[in-house]
């Protein structure tokens, strides 16, 4: 019965739904510039950072011009890398393995005069939070959270920051100072938390299960069912994901969609065809989808909402 | 300064490492038990019944364990094997980078996938041979290669990138890619070379590898060594060989037919192993202290053996064994049958099995069996050939009876004849049979949201159902329904109408003659049960709660008065589908571990009712009809007050209510909770739902006009049913406008309840009376209209 409900939701058409199409699907990089993958795009909408397939190294790419600047090749760079909020500076992390364990530091790079600081130096258990699509204000080393210094507007903020975290395979919420451990679905493992832009609503995965939407206190709005990678829009209204398929062993196949964060609507955006897409996130409005192939190539999705 | 706080990390790295020998505390591991959930993903192997999903889940369970009791957190990607464990690999990555593991270690077996007969040590890390994506990929991979080659003896070993391995010269194993930690996958044997697969098979083995891998990772984390040992070895005949389509690998002994139900002692110490049935031949003692050790064989049959092993900290040694046979000459007798001779209503496709007391010689047995009407199966063995199981290829003809037979030319083992031929009969099962619906044929008072449940004496078939079962109005008028497929293989189907029924109506489930079942046998009835559904209820009152947040009720799993539950299966949430009211409502699903068990879904923060207990105080709850007991749990002066308020006989949503001052004592009353005690006549798990807390509830029950034509005279009818239990139908006319009231009583006179006060217009009405919290006895109804005045008997039976 259960398969029965879901089939009937997935497939139900909303009254007065929207449509969306893709007007443009561009490329990003070139086969010649080497291979990307995971793009965040930076707050302004005007430059593109992406790692290697293995989350090592940073790369930004001015949309404007078509540069291409490698900002280091630091092991785990790529993992949960961001922006301050005015996009001048980038906080990446940087592993190393010491005896088998891993060491990070956190570092600031600053996109104006290129200089690096060191936040954090070869410590253990290092996380930089997911506040919103692009802000790194907060941290945790060793499962304390620690703002990130010298962003301008810390100090106004600071109060009110929210941000989430995945501690002991749940979901961690901080929010002035205090810490709430939320298992909305109960025990298992939980993925790609996000909080949306307007701080209420949580949108994660739980593996093996699907892709959920609650409120701060874990409390179900909707199911989005298989959607992988998931990723608040700018204005919250819509989720980006990507519906990734494998045998097992390798990826076969993969298409990127986007869901009403209610789930009431639902559409594909790009074709089930060699260029397997995957690891999509926002653009800086609601109209632009950048993602890469399984190959490596970073793309962008120009969308037409009717 | 950046100087002293780097030599201050060393510093303290390093005495870590000292201090803690054989230790990985503060070590963050992720370890993937490689596929899962029987599916297309899945590998499995028909000669020996191995999946890889549980090979992998095996190892990966002990490794956890092992590496757990040295001190290191570990991250499991699965810990069970249902279809939603088989994680896409994106979530797998996803899972380690957000834990931020130090590694992930993939658990995998090998397969050839033609030849079937390669048994090598495959570990693959991501890049190129000599040039991995993270160096310390290639040092884990080189030790767990050696360790597990070691340990699976397999006949060799290799470390590979997978850009080479697969020819790629790029990323290819989608389980590493994404990765911000080295990981590896161990492919640590080949579970299609057939011997290899009956080993996977033997927990001991998984476990055995689990400790090679544990080994890698304390060389790894360079946390010291384990300082036990581990003695393991294989039991064989030292006559007897495999079936030549298994490809022995004549080198490891593989030739050689593995024994099945040995026994291993362990001196000193006594320890037993107690072997498998899985053709491996398998044992293994782990935690055994350096030393010297005698380990003594035994299997029916064989000889005893023995053999002298120095265990040495931190590896495995090993002393296979091969044991001679000691013929027994006494001719074998057919101990045991089945099913048993004589048998009616036999299961259509149950297996025949004939068990000897002395092994059999398989083929002289399967020459001699006869089964008479002949029917076609196929044969296996177990219990070292002593236990012969014919497995019929397609289901026996219902109803008839079947005559098995072996003469007493079956010969032993030995090559010695039965001492006398078997024959016996049984007679299979006729018909399908329905055991019960709910609701009942002639039944009242159903609620409108009934979900409907029947019941066969087996599981049904769902291709023999269309057109077969359907729910109707008193016009025959088909509804739509939606169905639970779930329990079709218990005989169970239940459906609920897509909109409520309409209320005080009379439905009709129709089931119909040629519904079959697993076995091929067919329901030869048709049935047409009728139901009447109840009048309208409508609560009023002060809503308290509305299970609409997760936090305010206590998972019954954590909630300290809960006893006797399966804890995987009973889980409280809140559940946007089948609310009563608002946005969403309570659900509970349970399962009870034995008898005696209570379920308490209590409250985080107690619910304060006030001194004043007389007041209806009641909660929406969708039924299970599980037979099962609920009960409204209340504190008053810091005493708890349990109240029983109904065996839970109904499905759909009925609001069930109590009257406080049924309570002890006196204070203010506290709502602590809702409980459901177990009768153990009733169902063993359920599932219920609930909605709305209610207090000061004022329950209006529809009066429902049935005719348009004015009666001619004041007329009051005999209740219906009646007897009844808890729920009955009074109809009463009146010719003009009258005040009428209903007051029931109890045989000496008191006043028990108050059907009905108000004004109504002429007409011919309907009213019903719900005696849950009365118990069984005589009652009397009486009606006032103006000057009418009726009494009438009625009688609860409980």
């Amino acid at each position: 019965m259960k398969t029965l409900l879901l089939i009937i939701y997935f497939f139900s058409i909303p009254l007065l739904a929207q449509k969306v199409s893709v007007a443009e699907n561009i490329a990003v990089t070139t086969e010649s510039e080497g291979s990307f993958f995971y793009p965040t795009v930076s707050p302004d909408g005007s430059a593109i950072l992406f790692s290697e397939q293995n989350q090592k190294g940073l790369w930004l790419k001015n949309i404007k011009t078509g540069k291409l600047e490698k900002i280091t090749d630091a092991a785990g760079a790529g993992y949960d890398a961001g922006f301050s909020d005015n996009g001048s500076e980038i906080f990446y992390r940087s592993d190393k393995f010491v005896s088998g364990r891993r060491m990070s530091s956190l570092v600031s790079h600053n996109l104006l005069t290129g200089k690096e600081t060191k936040i954090e130096n070869d410590v253990r258990d290092l996380k930089l939070s997911r506040t919103t699509r692009w802000k790194c204000y907060l941290y945790m080393k060793e499962n304390t959270v620690k703002p990130i210094p010298g962003i301008s507007s810390l100090n106004k903020k600071q109060a009110s920051l929210l941000s989430v975290f995945i501690e002991n395979s749940n979901i961690v919420l901080y929010k002035n100072g205090s810490k709430t451990n939320i298992q909305p679905l109960g025990k298992g493992n939980y993925i790609w938390p996000s909080i949306s832009p307007d701080g209420t609503k949580l949108l994660f995965t739980f593996a093996g299960k699907g892709t959920y939407v609650s409120d701060l206190n874990g409390k179900i709005i909707a199911e989005l069912g298989r959607a992988n990678y998931p990723s608040w829009s700018p204005d919250g209204s819509w989720i980006v994901f990507m519906d990734d398929k494998d045998d097992g062993r390798v990826l076969t196949t993969s298409t990127i969609g986007i869901v009403k964060f209610d789930g009431s609507e639902r559409y594909t955006l790009t074709e089930n065809d060699k260029n397997i897409s995957i690891y999509p996130k926002w653009g800086n409005t609601r109209n632009e989808i950048y993602y890469n192939t399984s190959s490596g190539q970073v793309r962008k999705l120009n969308l037409k909402y009717e | 300064m950046k100087k002293i706080l780097l030599s201050f990390v060393s510093i303290l790295l390093l005495s870590f490492l000292n201090i803690n020998a054989q230790s990985l505390a503060g070590v963050k591991i992720c370890v993937n038990p490689g596929h899962g959930g029987h599916d297309s993903n899945d590998r499995f192997i028909s000669e020996t019944g191995f999946w890889e999903s549980d090979g992998n889940l095996g190892k990966g369970l002990k490794l956890r364990e092992i590496l757990e009791s040295l001190g290191a957190t570990v991250v499991m990607t699965r810990t069970e094997n249902k279809t939603s464990d088989d994680l896409p690999l994106s979530q797998i990555v996803a899972i380690a980078n957000a834990q931020n593991v130090d590694y992930f270690q993939s658990i995998h077996s090998n397969a050839s996938g033609g030849t079937r007969n390669a048994n090598y040590t495959l570990i693959l890390f991501q890049g190129r041979d000599n040039a991995p994506t993270y160096p310390g990929s290639l040092t884990m991979g080189n030790y767990l290669a050696d360790e597990i080659f070691k340990s699976n003896r397999t006949t060799y070993k290799t470390v590979r990138g997978d850009f080479d391995f697969y020819g790629t010269g790029q990323p290819y194993l989608g389980v590493f890619k994404g990765l911000n930690m080295p990981g590896t996958l161990s492919e640590g044997s080949f579970h299609d070379y057939v011997p290899e697969s009956f080993r996977l098979k033997n927990t001991s083995y998984l476990h055995h590898e689990a400790w090679a891998i544990a080994r890698s990772f304390l060389k790894y984390f360079n946390a010291g060594e384990f300082q036990t040992g581990i003695i393991a070895g294989l039991v064989r005949s030292n006559f007897e060989g495999v079936d030549p389509s298994y490809l022995p690998i004549v080198s490891k002994g593989d030739n050689y037919k593995p024994l099945n139900q040995i026994k291993v002692t362990l001196q000193p110490g006594g320890e037993i192993y107690n072997g498998d049935d899985y053709n491996n031949g398998f044992y293994s003692f782990e935690n055994v202290q350096p030393g010297d050790y005698k380990l003594f064989f035994e299997a029916e049959n064989y000889a005893l053996d023995s053999s002298i092993v120095t265990v040495t900290a931190n590896q495995s040694k090993f002393a296979d064994k091969k044991l001679g046979l000691i013929p027994n000459y006494n001719p074998p007798n057919v101990v045991n049958i089945s099913p048993a001779d004589g048998t009616l209503g036999a299961s259509n496709i149950s297996n025949i099995i004939i068990e000897f007391d002395i092994r059999m010689n398989t083929e002289s047995v399967q020459n001699v069996f006869s089964i008479s009407p002949a029917v076609s199966g196929t044969f296996s063995w177990e219990n070292l050939n002593k236990r012969l199981i014919f497995t019929p290829s397609d289901s026996y003809n219902a109803g008839t009876e079947y005559t098995v037979s072996v003469t007493a030319d079956a010969k032993s083992h030995f090559d010695v004849n039965l001492a006398e031929g078997k024959t016996f009969k049984f007679t299979t099962r006729e018909r399908l049979i329905l055991l019960s619906t709910y609701p009942d044929s002639g039944t009242v008072d159903i609620a409108t949201t009934v979900f409907i449940k029947l019941i066969f004496d087996e599981g049904v078939k769902a291709n023999t159902l269309a057109g077969k079962i359907s729910l109707t109005d008193i016009n025959d008028n088909a509804l739509g329904v939606t169905v639970d497929q779930s329990r079709y293989s218990e005989g169970i189907i239940g459906f609920e109408p897509k909109i409520p029924l309409q209320i005080n109506s009379v439905y009709r489930i129709n089931i119909k003659e040629g519904i079959g079942d697993i076995e091929n046998v067919l329901l030869k009835e048709s049935y047409t049960i009728e139901f009447k559904t109840a009048l309208g209820k409508e609560v009023s009152g002060n809503f308290l709660e509305g299970f609409e947040n997760t936090g305010v009720w206590i998972d019954p799993v954590s909630a300290p008065n809960s006893t006797g539950i399966n804890l995987t299966n009973t889980k409280f949430s809140i559940s946007t589908k089948r609310k009563y009211s608002g946005v969403s409502c309570g659900r509970l699903d349970y399962e009870f571990s034995g008898s005696g068990g209570l379920l308490e879904l209590g409250l985080s923060n107690n619910i304060d009712l006030g001194e004043n207990t007389d007041k209806t105080f009641g909660i929406w709850v969708f039924g299970d009809n599980s037979r099962n007991v609920l009960e409204y749990w209340f504190s008053r002066s810091s005493n708890s007050e349990i109240s029983f308020v109904d065996t839970i006989d109904w499905t759909g949503w009925d609001f069930k209510e109590i009257n406080l001052n049924v309570l002890s004592g006196s204070g203010a009353v506290q709502f602590t909770g809702i409980a459901v005690r177990q009768n153990n006549s009733g169902d063993s798990s359920g599932l219920l739902y609930f909605d709305d807390v209610i207090s000061e509830a004022d329950i209006v029950t529809d009066v429902k006009e049935i005719d348009d034509k004015l009666p001619s005279e004041f007329a009051v009818d005999q209740n219906y049913p009646n007897p009844f239990n808890p729920s009955t139908i009074i109809r009463f006319s009146i010719p003009s406008e009258e005040f009428v009231q209903i007051k029931v009583y109890n045989t000496i006179g008191q006043e028990v309840a108050e059907l009905l006060n108000e004004q109504k217009s002429p007409g011919t009405y309907e009213i019903n009376f719900n005696a849950g919290n009365l118990s069984s006895g005589i009652y009397f109804y009486k009606i006032s209209a103006g000057n009418f005045v009726r009494t009438k008997k009625m009688l609860l039976l409980k």
